[in-house]
C-alpha cells in the first residue's frame, strides 16, 4: 500500500493517474466558484468556467433560473461537479439539475456520462441508496367520489406499509428468494412471489431488472440486511403519499399516463434500504483502498472510482444492478400492498384498475445509447427523461415521452413531467429528482417542530401518520426549494415538460 | 474531560464532530452517538460482541469502523451503547460492544463517508469530523 512501491496499474488507471496530476495541486484550498465563473448558455442554463481549474476534463452546464443558481453558488455544490467534471473517461459536459445542492463526491442532482468501456465507475456517482426513486400509482377513484375514503385509505396504507426494522411486517424472505429478487428484480417479485401484475412490469424502467445483476457480487452482510426488508419504506425523506390530480398541464399526455384532474394517485418513494448501502459501502472502501494502493489521489475520496472494464468495476456494476433490482422489487412489493388496501377499502374497485403509471430510479448508473455511443450515465439524484419515440420506453408512451416523476417536499405538490425528444445533447436525457434540500436538518429543526409542521399540514387538510416530531420538522417543507420553481426551471430549458401536478391529501412517513 | 459529539452544518446529511481525550475514547463515543439514533430501547442488554476493523490509517479506520457498527446495528435492530475499545494502532482496531434491541426504528443513517474525514490530536484533545449519509 505505498505510494512508493504503487501496485500496477490496470488500462484506465493509467489515464486516471495522469490525468489526475494537476488536481493534486489543485486540491487544497481550491477557491469557492462566484457568479463570475457562470455565463449564460441557454434558457435556464449556465457553464462554468474552467479558467484555473485544469483538471476540468469536460464543461460543467448548470440548469437553473438566478435565484437556485445562487443557492447553489454557497456550499461546494458547484466545485464538486467540477470534481465531477475531473474524472478520467467523461465525456460531453457534466450537467448540473435545478433541484441539485451538495453532497459528497457527486453533489446531489449532478449527472455524468463516461466513456465505455474504459471510462470510470464510481460508487459514489450512484450513492449509497442505489435505486432510490419513486413509482406513482393511479387508482380509479375520484377525489370527490372518495370523501372521507381518503382518511382511510392513508390510515391503512400507515399500518400496511412497515417502514423498517423493528417493525415487522415486511416481505420475509430466504436466501434462495433474495437471490431471485437480485437477479430477477420486479420480475422475479411478480412472477414468483405473487407480489403484483405482470402488467406493472411494462410501466417500470427496465422492466424492474438491470441486467448484469450477478448476486455472488453482493456481500454476506449486504445480503444480510436485505433478508427483513423487502416492502418496507425506510426513514428519512423517504414516503408513501396519498394525492389528487390538481391540474393538467397537457391533456394529451396526461390521459395516455391515465391522470385525469380529480384523480387519486399513490406516490411511494423508497430504494434499496440497507442492502443498497452495503452495496455501495462495500465498493467505495474496495475502491478508495484501490486507489490509494495505486498512489492516486482523489479531490473527494467519496468520488474512488474504478475503469468499468476492471475487475472492480465490473463486480461493482454487476452488484449495483442487484441493489437496483432489489429497490424495484421493493417498490413492486409495496405497489402491492397499495393494490390490497384500496381494493380492501374501495369494494367496486378492481386489482387490475389500480394502475402503475410508471416506475422511475434517480440514483443510478446505466449504459445508455447516446448519439449512436455506448455511455455509462450516472444520475445522482437525477431522471432519466426520454423522449417520444425511444424504445426503452413503454409502448402506450411512445407518443407522448416517458413519465418523469417529480416528488415535492412534504406537504407540497409533486409534479408528472414527460421526456421530450433530443435532450441526450442537454443533459444525458435527465431531469431533476426532487425540490432538492435548502436548509440541513439541524437548521431546520432550528426553524420549526414538528408539531408546528403537523399542525400546518393538517390546516391544508392533509392528513399525516407514522411520523416522528423529529422526522416531520426534518422534512419539513421550508428545508426544500421551491419545487415550483426547480419544474419551472426544467420546462424553460427544455429537459422536459409539464404533464400534471399532484395535490397531497395523506403523507405517510417511516 | 468527556467525549462528547456535536453536528456540524451539512444541507443534505449529518456531519459529526467528535471531541475526546484519547484516540480510544474518541472511537467508542463516536459509536455511541450511532448507537442514540437508532430509536427507543427495551430489554435486557445483549451478550458481548468482539470486533475487528482494519484500513491504512486513523481516518479510514474511523469510517470503515463506523460502517461496520450501522451495518451491524441494523441487522441485530440493536443499539450498541456500552463500546470498549481494547486495542487501537494506526492501521487496526479490536473492541467489545453490547447493546439493546431497538423498539421502534427511527435512524436515518445509511452509511460513513470518507469525505473530508479528519481525525487528528489537536494539544491535549483528540478532535475528528466524519460525514454520514442520511
Amino acid at each position: 500500500m505505498s505510494r512508493k512501491h504503487p501496485q500496477k496499474r490496470a488500462k484506465g488507471d493509467e489515464r486516471l493517474a495522469a490525468d489526475l496530476k494537476s488536481n493534486r495541486a489543485e486540491c487544497p484550498g481550491k477557491p469557492q466558484f462566484t457568479r463570475a465563473d457562470l455565463t449564460q448558455v441557454g434558457p435556464c442554463c449556465y457553464e462554468l468556467s474552467r479558467q484555473g481549474r485544469p483538471a476540468m476534463l469536460a464543461p460543467a452546464r448548470i440548469y437553473a433560473d438566478e435565484a437556485l443558481l445562487e443557492a447553489m453558488l454557497q456550499g461546494e455544490t458547484l466545485n464538486q461537479l467540477a470534481n465531477v467534471a475531473s474524472l478520467p473517461g467523461v465525456t460531453g459536459c457534466v450537467y448540473g439539475m435545478p433541484d441539485m445542492h451538495t453532497g459528497y463526491g457527486f453533489p446531489v442532482g449532478g449527472v455524468a456520462a463516461m466513456e465505455l468501456p474504459h471510462g470510470m465507475v464510481s460508487p459514489g456517482g450512484v450513492g449509497f441508496d442505489i435505486n432510490c426513486g419513486v413509482r406513482l400509482i393511479s387508482l380509479p377513484i375520484m377525489r370527490e367520489a372518495a370523501g372521507s375514503g381518503v382518511v382511510d385509505l392513508t390510515h391503512e396504507l400507515s399500518r400496511a406499509i412497515p417502514s423498517g426494522m423493528g417493525t415487522g411486517g415486511g416481505v420475509g424472505l430466504d436466501r434462495s428468494d433474495l437471490n431471485g429478487v437480485l437477479e430477477g428484480g420486479s420480475r422475479f417479485a411478480v412472477e414468483r412471489l405473487g407480489l403484483g401484475l405482470p402488467q406493472d412490469l411494462d410501466h417500470t424502467e427496465s422492466g424492474g431488472c438491470l441486467p448484469g445483476a450477478n448476486a455472488e457480487k453482493v456481500s454476506y452482510r449486504a445480503c444480510e440486511r436485505g433478508l427483513d426488508q423487502l416492502g418496507t419504506m425506510g426513514s428519512g425523506n423517504h414516503f408513501v403519499e396519498v394525492q389528487v390530480v390538481d391540474q393538467v398541464f397537457d391533456e394529451a399526455a396526461a390521459a395516455a399516463f391515465g391522470l385525469a384532474p380529480g384523480t387519486l394517485c399513490v406516490l411511494i418513494h423508497t430504494g434499496s434500504r440497507g442492502l443498497g448501502h452495503q452495496v455501495c459501502t462495500d465498493y467505495v472502501k474496495l475502491m478508495d483502498a484501490r486507489m490509494a494502493a495505486q498512489g492516486i489521489k482523489l479531490p473527494d475520496r467519496q468520488l474512488s472510482c474504478a475503469p468499468a472494464s476492471s475487475p472492480e468495476g465490473q463486480d461493482y456494476l454487476a452488484a449495483m444492478a442487484c441493489a437496483a433490482n432489489y429497490a424495484w422489487a421493493n417498490r413492486q412489493a409495496i405497489g402491492h400492498r397499495v393494490r390490497k388496501a384500496v381494493t380492501h377499502l374501495f369494494r367496486k374497485v378492481s386489482g387490475a384498475s389500480v394502475r402503475v403509471v410508471y416506475d422511475v430510479a434517480h440514483n443510478i448508473a446505466k449504459a445508455e445509447e447516446h448519439g449512436g455511443r455506448q455511455v455509462l450515465v450516472h444520475r445522482k439524484g437525477a431522471t432519466r427523461a426520454f423522449g417520444p419515440g425511444h424504445p426503452e420506453i413503454p409502448s402506450d408512451y411512445q407518443a407522448v415521452g416517458q413519465p418523469v416523476l417529480i416528488p415535492g417536499s412534504m406537504g407540497t405538490c409533486s409534479y408528472v413531467l414527460a421526456g421530450v425528444a433530443g435532450t441526450g445533447e442537454l443533459s444525458w436525457a435527465s431531469a431533476c429528482h426532487g425540490a432538492g434540500r435548502s436548509l440541513s436538518r439541524t437548521a431546520a429543526k432550528q426553524a420549526t417542530t414538528g408539531s408546528d409542521v403537523r399542525r400546518d399540514l393538517e390546516a391544508q387538510g392533509i392528513v399525516v401518520r407514522g411520523a416522528s416530531g423529529q422526522g416531520l420538522a426534518e422534512e419539513a417543507p421550508m428545508a426544500y426549494k421551491d419545487v415550483d420553481t426547480v419544474v419551472g426551471a426544467v420546462g424553460a430549458a427544455g429537459l422536459a415538460r409539464k404533464v400534471a401536478r399532484l395535490r397531497p391529501l395523506g403523507v405517510i412517513k417511516g | 474531560m468527556r467525549a462528547v459529539t456535536r453536528s456540524g452544518e451539512h444541507v443534505g446529511e449529518w456531519r459529526l464532530r467528535i471531541y475526546a481525550d484519547t484516540a480510544e475514547e474518541l472511537f467508542a463515543e463516536a459509536a455511541r452517538a450511532i448507537a442514540r439514533q437508532c430509536g427507543p430501547m427495551g430489554g435486557e442488554l445483549g451478550p458481548e460482541q468482539e470486533i475487528t476493523v482494519e484500513a491504512r490509517d486513523l481516518p479510514t479506520l474511523l469510517v470503515d469502523w463506523l460502517n461496520e457498527m450501522l451495518g451491524r446495528s441494523e441487522i441485530a435492530c440493536a443499539a450498541f451503547t456500552e463500546v470498549t475499545v481494547l486495542e487501537l494502532t494506526e492501521r487496526g482496531l479490536r473492541a467489545t460492544v453490547r447493546g439493546r434491541r431497538v423498539t421502534r426504528w427511527r435512524s436515518s443513517m445509511k452509511a460513513a463517508t470518507y469525505h473530508d474525514v479528519e481525525m487528528a490530536r489537536y494539544g491535549s484533545r483528540w478532535r475528528a469530523s466524519v460525514l454520514l449519509d442520511i
